[in-house]
């Protein structure tokens, strides 16, 4: 969807090619110690910290003229943080955009990971907000720092064994701390739980860009990723009692929608292009509570603030 | 304001002229995602092809188009004394703005031969307990992929355990390439360039090949 309207006075894919060239080296740096954030000179880019500028600023030092790519925002490619950055792309690099993820070489993606297997082709560029797993817990750098040198984690274990002791599981949603490659606790950027799996010796490669605080760290393809818990308190992801209304799927990740103002609701896909692939094959769900008829192409709506 | 003009006509370092990229904005990003892959799927071979750089004496094509595209002002390249005749240095001082690092432990890239013992990769910087990011990438070139010595290499991007082998060594590579990664996080990475082709090698890579007893 080149569409040939390139904005002009901008260099390809808008950063400067001296900073793509810091940040390429910082990449290869970050997959060669999975996990581990390195730290990069972040720039000024023309929307806000929080919106996604890390993850852009990785997009664009990693972005070709024949790269095809996704952007989507919790799932859904509709979102406005997604429309936004496919939009700056196609603008400022004049490269073709997908909503499917087939088709795409490059995703950029706020907190998901497609429902659809990725290949070795694909690279997965993650917008993270906090990248620093022990922030929460210890709140300065020197110490965190050290704590990764010294592969002290203790404290982490701590925290999911005080959600244990208060709540008789392991509350943590999203955010999941998982343990890259046997040595690094890493963020796993505010995707739900139920995608760390999903992470875990995948074909593609992952990288993650924290704008704001000036991080970014990868995992390599076929790197394992392993959540952290106890023996008697197993990892475990979320599960529904419903199906997706729209497309009637019992795997995927659902989102709770409010459908009018006496609390009725429905759940659909997360994922809006897993979602659609299947109504395209054929696939339908009960529909929304109501009267309405299924299929009314609004699948992921209601979260257009990025956070 | 007066100042532009006599930054323009102040005198330069020596001008090797000769010329860099044909497109420097495309150029750098193929050989950018090239260098990616091969580091990011250890054990696979990438060709960095159709990059028209001038060839130096002793400089392989892949080995000149990396630094090329990845040094800037920031990084000191280390380059083995019989390479230097070349002329590499100067050209990429004057293209990069990248200074020749004086000692090994400041390069930040180094690009040596496979063959020299004096200029093993192990005498570079591996970085910090808290910052092994600050370590040197090291380019060593080699004769050949897929003849010589095979050796099972395993660790992150590899799915399973794959056999590589690489003509071109000093013997006792894979003994000094077990202890830096000994060192992980810390260490060095490497590529091993033979003429166009790359293949990368990160500090997390293990030489896990059954030794022969």
């Amino acid at each position: 969807m080149g569409d040939g309207t390139q904005v002009r006075g901008y260099n390809f894919a808008y950063l400067d090619e001296g900073t793509k060239r810091s940040i390429r080296r910082i990449i290869l740096k970050a997959i060669a110690i999975p996990g581990y954030q390195v730290p990069f000179g972040s720039r000024e880019m023309p929307l806000p910290y929080g919106w996604g500028t890390g993850g852009i600023q990785v997009t664009a030092s990693i972005l070709g003229p024949d790269d095809v790519l996704k952007v989507i925002d919790q799932g859904a490619d509709d979102t406005t943080n997604a429309v936004s950055i496919r939009r700056f792309f196609s603008r400022t690099a004049n490269i073709s955009t997908t909503e499917r993820t087939t088709e795409a070489t490059i995703i950029q993606t706020r907190h998901r990971v497609p429902e659809t297997p990725l290949h070795e082709d694909q690279i997965l560029v993650y917008q993270v907000p906090i990248p620093e797993p022990l922030r929460w817990l210890e709140p300065r750098e020197t110490e965190t720092r050290k704590m990764h040198a010294l592969e002290e984690y203790g404290v982490m274990h701590v925290k999911l064994y005080e959600d244990i002791a208060h709540y008789g599981h392991i509350a943590t949603a999203y955010n999941y701390p998982a343990l890259v490659n046997r040595r690094h606790v890493m963020a796993t950027s505010p995707i739900p739980k139920f995608d760390n799996p999903k992470i875990d010796r995948i074909p593609a490669l992952q990288i993650f860009g924290a704008g704001r605080e000036k991080r970014i760290y990868a995992i390599p393809p076929y790197t394992e990723v392993k959540s952290l818990d106890f023996e008697d308190h197993p990892f475990s992801i979320e599960t529904w009692d419903q199906c997706c209304a729209m497309c009637g799927d019992t795997e995927s990740y659902l989102d709770e929608v409010i459908t009018d103002d006496e609390g009725t609701r429905m759940f659909v896909c997360s994922d809006t292009d897993h979602c659609r692939r299947r109504r395209d094959d054929g696939h339908a769900g009960p529909g929304e509570p109501g009267e309405d008829a299924p299929g009314d192409d609004n699948g992921g709506a209601g979260k257009g603030l990025p956070g | 304001m007066a100042g532009t003009a006599s930054t323009n006509s102040a005198p330069r370092a020596s001008l090797p002229g000769l010329p860099g990229f044909k497109n420097p904005v495309f150029d750098t990003q193929r050989i950018f995602r090239r260098l990616m892959r091969t580091m990011s799927l250890p054990g696979t071979v990438v060709t960095i092809d159709g990059i028209d750089l001038p060839a130096f004496e002793g400089v392989m094509p892949a080995s000149a188009a990396t630094l090329m595209a990845l040094a800037d002002r920031e990084t000191a390249v280390w380059i083995d004394g019989d390479l230097c005749p070349s002329g590499i240095s100067d050209y990429l001082r004057f293209h990069t703005g990248a200074p020749a690092a004086k000692q090994r432990q400041e390069a930040v890239f180094a690009l040596i031969d496979g063959r020299s013992g004096a200029s093993a990769f192990d005498g570079f910087n591996p970085g910090t307990d808290e910052y092994p990011d600050r370590s040197a990438t090291v380019i060593v070139q080699v004769e050949g992929f897929g003849t010589g010595q095979a050796k099972i290499i395993d660790g992150p991007g590899i799915k399973e355990p794959r056999e590589i082998s690489v003509q071109g060594l000093v013997a006792g590579f894979w003994s000094r390439w077990t202890a830096n990664q000994g060192k992980y996080p810390r260490g060095v990475d490497l590529f091993l360039v033979s003429g166009e082709d790359v293949l990368g090698l990160p500090r997390s890579v293990r030489e896990a090949s059954k030794e022969p007893t």
